[in-house]
């Protein structure tokens, strides 16, 4: 009996629908994984950037259309070559009540250039260090940064990677206590961190800038899709990150729940192996990038939300060449390449990491499937990250390398310093005309010049069919009724781009 | 007796240092952990002074004198790669979520399958047994994974009794725990059914019978006493066993363990926390089984350890 009782309430209660908790004043984020760090000297990857765009403000921002505007930094001019003087706002503090001024910026820069931590890598030192030489003093909210001549990436990088940070306290507690008390200008403040488990920030009531919209910021770790999905229906948490594209459908057919997303800056392409047969013939990479439809991927796998690309840079970029559409999709153009680079039916790898992008095994086993439809003997290989990482640096991994890498400097001098160039130490291309272009591009100053050496330097890589190209890889969020939202195409998810409905 | 007890709390001593020795030579065998720290077209010169900075360019046997110097006589694992933060005080913040969990796992399991088995044994081949062999049969086929993502949809999402995930009380814990008891009292139950059908089979409960007494005195006070000894010995060794983390549960719940830590220091080959993970397992795991070896002693008075 009682079991029978047991059933008939279940089954009643199955047929129910879920009831929404608020807490009006608390915005409540549910991440994959947890932040590396909390200091910004050394970020790395999205999850960790996401908290500290919370808590940090950087000297100048970009707007909606792209441009550079003022943030912590009102007014900025080169007075002379390699010379930058920023003026500042007079009215910042710390979230410890410290004055913001040219100390914290020239503390800051120096900081970077000179990291006080010797064992933990920091990208932001690797942008600076190659161009920046150091900041001086002019007055109170007066500063100079000195760059070498023709440093043409300050003002991006100042833009989104470099983060202020607060000189006597920093000097006074040391990096390792800074670390687990970060102290910033931003909107919200440091509360406590339990690594892997959850971050708690509040709202700084002393705010320069609008006043922040949550009394209350909390971001969770909560790695598994169904137990993320699961908390938002309960109003556990308000906002969702990496959404499977699997529950796309699915959740924009819930009531309470939808899909925000926003084509990323992670660019997602295949590496070609220059120095492997038969990728190293500019024809055999034609013909990849003509047999696979990218619109296809975007549709069937994306449910529409990916964007194919047709170069490295994206649109809005320094260095985005308006005149390139991405390679159609041409099984009999691919063929007759193929015969022209006299493909013979070697084996042809197509490798990639198991995990850390979105549905990789998916893309892999998609991409090989259309070579193979138009001939090639394709076969996959994936291995987890680390393993991956090690094959391609070893030069042991296939001959198409699925990979993708996020720039969110409006510029396109990253992407290529870092992953195309030839020296570099994730690069598979050898093109010593785009090499060339590279180096020029890193001591042009003029954003004129730079963004006509950049779109040559896209066009090159067109021609030479450097990439398979594939599609930006969407940031896709799931976010309760109660909250706007739109997460940043830098796949961070910033509780400053969130407000309540 | 104390002389044994002295010479196997050195064995463990040694089995956990030995460990830790087997993992230290393994670890630099599962790849590279400075491609992983890099970000992306890092240079050679920052890829070299990392190196230099943790060591990695000195011979292996130096590291490892260092390695047995500064854990075993300093207890210093040193510092995550990945968190930058202290190895061992980690893994050691987040033992006490894996405790609650393997505890409470256990006692919920008790409760389970204790009866379940107990029943199943005296009315064995009755309809109550045939519905607990079931019960076993799925308990032990259905993946942990699966479980705990239903049972959230279950009692979290449609009836909100309990959190969905993550650790926060007493209620946040009771999901998780009977995702993993359910898993446990399938394999608790058999055995006890098994142990008490054996035991029921004795000469001695025939004595006991024929002397008069009632059915509940021989089922409770001769044979499930008996019967249970080697019942809880297993659960204790399968307790250690928790506690080295239910990676799977850990996920799926969000719960701040020590198993979910493991297995994303494996994945971003963060050696010192692996190395001090590790360490924590087995010493627990090593003493719990002693532990349960003197309680097995004392419990069944034909054992004599010396």
């Amino acid at each position: 009996m009682l079991i029978v009782f047991l059933a008939v309430s279940f089954f009643f209660f199955l047929a129910s629908e879920p009831i929404f908790a608020e807490d009006a004043d608390e915005l409540i984020i549910g991440q994959t994984d947890c932040p590396m760090k909390l200091d910004p000297v050394y970020w790395g990857a999205s999850h960790t950037y996401s908290v500290i765009n919370n808590m940090f403000d950087t000297l100048v921002k970009f707007d909606e259309e792209g441009e550079i505007s003022p943030n912590l930094a009102v007014d900025w001019e080169m007075v002379e070559e390699g010379r930058w003087r920023f003026e500042l706002r007079d009215d910042v503090v710390f979230h410890n009540g410290e004055k913001f001024n040219s100390e914290s910026v020239k503390f800051t820069i120096e900081t970077i250039l000179d990291p006080h931590d010797p064992g933990e890598p920091s990208a932001s030192h690797d942008m600076l260090k190659p161009g920046v030489l150091g900041a001086e003093i002019v007055d109170e909210y007066t500063v100079d940064i000195i760059t070498v001549e023709g440093f043409g990436m300050l003002l991006p990088y100042l833009s989104h990677d470099i983060f202020m940070i607060p000189a006597n306290h920093y000097e006074e507690v040391g990096y390792e206590e800074f670390r687990s008390n970060p102290v910033g200008t931003g909107p919200y403040e440091f509360v406590s961190w339990d690594i892997d488990e959850e971050v708690v920030l509040r709202e700084n009531e002393n705010f320069w800038n609008d006043q922040p919209q949550f009394e209350k910021v909390i971001y969770k770790v909560i790695p598994e899709d169904g137990t993320r999905l699961s908390e938002l229906r309960t109003g556990g948490i308000n906002i969702m990150s990496d959404v499977p594209p699997a529950l796309i459908n699915q959740i924009e057919e819930e009531d309470g729940i939808r899909i925000e997303s926003v084509p990323g800056y992670r660019v997602m392409f295949m590496k070609l192996d220059y120095a492997k047969t038969p990728t190293d013939s500019k024809y055999f990479r034609k013909a990849l990038n003509y047999a696979v439809d990218k619109e296809g991927i975007a549709e069937s796998l994306f449910a529409g939300h990916a964007e194919p690309i047709s170069q490295a840079a994206l649109e809005g970029f320094t260095g985005y060449n308006a005149d390139i559409s991405p390679y159609p999709y041409d099984p009999d153009k691919a063929q007759e390449l193929l015969e022209k680079a006299d493909y013979d039916g070697e084996e042809v790898v197509v490798e990639g990491p198991s995990d850390t992008f979105l549905i990789p095994q998916d893309i892999l086993e998609t991409v090989a499937a259309y070579l193979r439809a138009v001939g090639i003997n394709a076969r996959v290989a994936s291995y987890p990250w680390g393993t991956s990482l090690d094959r391609l640096l070893e030069s042991e991994a296939g001959q198409l390398y699925y990979n993708g890498y996020a720039n969110a400097n409006y510029d396109v001098e990253t992407i290529l310093t870092r992953i195309i160039h030839s020296d570099a130490m994730w690069s598979l291309i050898d093109n010593s005309e785009l090499d060339e272009l590279i180096e020029e591009l890193n001591y042009t100053p003029g954003i004129e010049e730079r963004q006509e050496i950049g779109a040559k330097a896209m066009e090159v890589m067109h021609n030479d069919a450097a990439w398979l190209y594939l599609f930006q890889q969407p940031v896709l969020s799931a976010v309760s009724d109660g909250i706007e939202f739109t997460p940043h195409a830098f796949e961070s998810y910033s509780a400053r781009d969130a407000s309540r409905r | 007796m104390r002389r044994y007890i002295i010479r196997r709390v050195i064995f463990c001593f040694l089995i956990v240092v030995g460990v830790s020795i087997l993992i230290f030579a393994i670890l630099p065998l599962t790849g590279d952990p400075i491609n992983i720290m890099l970000p992306p077209g890092a240079s050679e010169e920052v890829r070299e002074a990392l190196i230099a900075h943790h060591g990695f360019d000195e011979p292996m046997i130096n590291r490892f004198f260092i390695f047995i110097r500064n854990a075993f006589l300093r207890g210093d694992f040193g510092y995550s790669f990945h968190y930058r933060a202290p190895a061992l005080p980690l893994v050691l913040s987040r033992f006490p979520a894996t405790l609650e969990l393997s505890a409470f796992s256990i006692i919920i399991s008790a409760l389970i399958s204790f009866p379940a088995g107990i029943l199943s044994a005296i009315r064995r081949n009755s309809l109550a047994d045939n519905i607990v062999r079931v019960f076993v049969f799925i308990g032990q086929g259905a993946p942990t994974f699966w479980t705990g993502l239903i049972l959230i949809m279950i009692f979290s999402v449609r009836l909100r009794i309990f959190p969905v995930s993550g650790r926060s009380g007493l209620l946040s814990l009771v999901l998780p725990s009977l995702t993993i008891a359910f898993f446990i009292s399938a394999m608790f139950t058999r055995m006890i059914r098994s142990s008490m059908l054996e035991v029921l089979s004795k000469d001695y409960i025939r004595t006991a019978r024929s002397k008069g007494l009632f059915e509940k005195t021989v089922i409770y006070k001769h044979a499930l006493r008996n019967a249970l000894i080697p019942v809880i010995t297993t659960m204790g060794i399968i307790f250690a066993l928790l506690l080295g983390g239910s990676v799977v549960v850990e996920t799926v719940f969000a719960w701040p363990g020590i198993g979910r830590l493991l297995v994303s220091a494996i994945h971003n080959r963060d050696f010192p926390v692996i190395q001090a993970n590790i360490f924590v397992f087995a010493i627990c795991f090593v003493f719990i089984n002693l532990f349960v070896d003197l309680l097995f002693g004392y419990i069944d008075p034909r054992i004599k350890y010396n």
